[in-house]
């Protein structure tokens, strides 16, 4: 490498700054905001811990890089979390594959467990966390968006990449389905 | 109406959300609960669901300094290697073509190397009488002869290209 390649790749490093979407001034404070609430949802999507720990950095990190600057706080929460939803629904989809080739480690749906439940035991969480593992990926992401975080429906369409107008009748359909499954992990629980 | 959505819900979340359902809400909005299928869903879930981000103080997530420090660490390494890409691709072509020319000059140089290259002409013209007449052999080994050099320059070339490519590209 030359002396000028040396000065070069120092500039280009140097730059990296700049790469990113914010300083890190206001990166502490947009994560502080958001990062909690988008742990449980990577949680409650992908009903993996491990992969929602990893999945949290990626969504960061990706929301730093990208190139289009973002009007408010509200935007880009949105796209922080449609970011995180496309990585939820791709790891979804590398692990079905894997669990296709490796049958015993495919993830038994049912089992997903609240990690807080070891703490506080709380059944009403356990009926969630079971229900919840009985709708897809996308069932879950509307439900959560919706009712957890109070997502307005256009913000949802935005997250999870459909039309506005398909929102509701999605919505719809998942809280039949989850409300379903809550009415009866309440009934085997009596 | 739809039979998927219903104008009272906005009102059922609001009662949810200030923690007045059911026993503080209004009576007729239990009546109309009681009565309608989305309410009724509306009820059994946003509560639960609602509940559950109760302990949303208590999840741990990476420090912010930190994440700050992984990105920006990885960003840096993006940046180096898109730097470094085009340096590679220099290299390399600078490689292959060295390779070429120094192959060129071998053989346009070397007593051995033609010597065997005459010898591949003798056996090309061995063949050569096995072929039927319409191709003539006598034309291939005449001009492999008058152009060794161009003919050894493109044989390394066309070997190394592949290899270049791979280098080039295997990022």
């Amino acid at each position: 490498m030359t002396f000028t390649d040396a000065r070069r790749l120092e500039a280009r490093a140097g730059d990296v700054e700049n790469v990113l979407e914010m300083d890190e001034d206001a990166f502490r404070a947009f994560y502080d905001r958001t990062a909690r609430a988008l742990w449980t949802y990577l949680w409650r999507v992908t009903g993996d811990r491990h992969a929602a720990d990893d999945l949290l950095q990626e969504s960061y990190y990706r929301l730093l890089r990208m190139r289009t600057p973002h009007d408010g706080d509200a935007h880009r929460r949105n796209a922080l979390f449609h970011i995180a939803t496309n990585l939820a629904r791709d790891a979804r989809r590398r692990r079905m594959v894997r669990a296709a080739w490796e049958p015993a480690t495919a993830v038994d749906a049912g089992t997903i467990a609240d990690p807080r439940n070891e703490h506080t035991g709380a059944e009403e969480r356990a009926d969630l966390s079971r229900a919840m593992a009985r709708l897809s990926h996308r069932e879950r992401a509307l439900i959560w968006l919706a009712y957890a975080q109070g997502s307005s429906h256009r913000e949802i369409a935005t997250t999870i990449g459909v039309k506005t107008g398909s929102v509701k009748l999605m919505l719809f359909r998942a809280r039949r389905k989850l409300a379903d499954w809550l009415t009866r992990e309440a009934g085997e629980s009596r | 109406m739809n039979i998927f959505e219903c104008p009272h819900e906005q009102e059922l979340l609001d009662a949810i959300q200030a923690s007045r359902w059911p026993d503080r809400a209004e009576a007729a909005l239990r009546a109309h609960v009681d009565e309608c299928a989305v309410c009724r869903d509306v009820a059994t879930v946003a509560p639960i669901v609602m509940g559950a981000t109760e302990g949303l103080a208590g999840v741990h997530v990476p420090e912010a300094g930190a994440v700050w420090l992984r990105a920006q660490w990885r960003a840096r390494a993006e940046a180096e290697r898109l730097a470094t890409h085009p340096i590679t691709a220099a290299q390399a072509a600078a490689i292959g073509c060295a390779a070429a020319i120094s192959g060129a000059l071998f053989g346009a140089t070397s007593a051995w190397f033609q010597g065997d290259l005459a010898g591949l002409a003798g056996m090309f013209d061995k063949v050569g009488a096995w072929l039927p007449t319409a191709v003539s052999p006598d034309g291939v080994v005449s001009i492999l002869a008058a152009h060794a050099t161009l003919a050894v320059g493109t044989a390394i070339a066309v070997l190394l290209a592949p290899v270049a490519a791979y280098v080039v590209t295997r990022d």
